[in-house]
């Protein structure tokens, strides 16, 4: 299996706490390696357990930190892009979240170079809600000498 | 379509089939209420197993003043490793939620069964190609954040690639039968 000697799928998850209108995910990539970017799915609340709308509009914005490369025009609203996102969920006070599964995502397809970061910048939380966004990065881990 | 406008070669196909041939590997766990458990499904000796595909249901009970109800809220989060080295394939524990389709699903042992939201369907495998080795293990370490059991099926779809070893001895196995 030739093929897959070279690289091996590696799932990054971080949940982050919103608590300012922009936050940051922040990856650091095993030194050594290249990180192939193939889906982001991320899950936040829309409602509350009391059934009050939230109605974020969280922007994202990819950026391979140390080579300041930003590979979009402007900040992409999660919901265009990646699930299961809003769809249907509310917040206990445990901030979990209902189970609603992936159902699609766009293919980003983004090579992050060894030794740099992947950060992606947040926008939308309105000072109030929501207060968590989960997300996940699906991709593959590629050795730098491959 | 190809096999419906060009002939269908047996031979070839037997040949191919018995080097590799559409395989899937199940786990399937059930974790006990406030506590990690770790659910594994062992790659058996005949060769190599390549996955290209992962689906995966689970339970979402919780208990309601000593009554087991489904909330639909996901409380369990897991890490896939692969025992061969033990080799992280996540680098942490992930909500199921996130990566597995059909994801919910409903469960006998709630008190609503009979009027809980019936479970997902099958919608979208996610890719995940990665090669097993022959005879490690796959393991699933999955934490339940509930007070009350939960349950998970978690599939790898690809297929087995067979082992020299294994070839050799089928190749002299024919020759004795001969």
């Amino acid at each position: 299996m030739d093929v897959m000697k070279e690289r091996q799928p590696y799932f990054i998850y971080q949940r982050l706490t919103l608590a300012h209108p922009t936050e940051y995910f922040l990856e650091y990539v095993n030194q050594g390696f290249y990180y192939l970017l193939r889906d982001i799915y991320v899950s936040y609340p829309e409602l509350d357990a009391a059934g009050a709308t939230f109605g974020p509009e969280l922007r994202f914005e990819l950026k391979q930190k140390a080579q300041d490369i930003i590979p979009q025009d402007v900040p992409l609203p999660f919901r265009l892009c990646c699930t299961p996102g809003n769809d249907g969920i509310q917040a206990t006070a445990a901030n979990l979240l209902t189970a609603q599964p992936p159902k699609y995502n766009k293919m980003f397809n983004i090579i992050y170079p060894e030794k740099d970061n992947i950060e992606i910048k947040i926008t939308g939380q309105n000072l109030t809600t929501p207060t968590v966004v989960d997300i996940m990065l699906n991709g593959y881990l590629i050795p730098a000498d491959g | 379509m190809d096999h419906l406008i060009e002939k269908v070669d047996p031979g070839a196909i037997m040949d191919l089939q018995r080097d590799q041939y559409a395989e899937r590997l199940l786990i399937t766990d059930t974790v006990p209420a406030g506590q990690p458990h770790t659910g594994s499904v062992t790659v058996s000796n005949l060769g190599g197993f390549m996955c290209q595909f992962i689906t995966g249901s689970f339970t979402t009970l919780a208990l309601n003043v000593a009554a087991i109800v489904d909330t639909g809220v996901n409380y369990l989060s897991g890490q896939l490793r692969d025992g061969n080295g033990d080799k992280r394939l996540f680098n942490a524990r992930i909500p199921l939620h996130l990566f597995l389709s059909p994801g919910r699903r409903k469960d006998a042992t709630s008190t609503g069964v009979l009027t809980d939201p019936v479970g997902n369907n099958l919608f979208y495998p996610i890719a995940f190609e990665y090669f097993f080795p022959a005879s490690t293990q796959i393991l699933f370490d999955v934490n339940n954040v509930s007070d009350a059991d939960n349950y998970y099926e978690l599939m790898f779809h690809g297929f087995r690639v067979m082992s020299e070893t294994t070839l050799a001895g089928r190749a002299s196995n024919e020759l004795q039968i001969v």
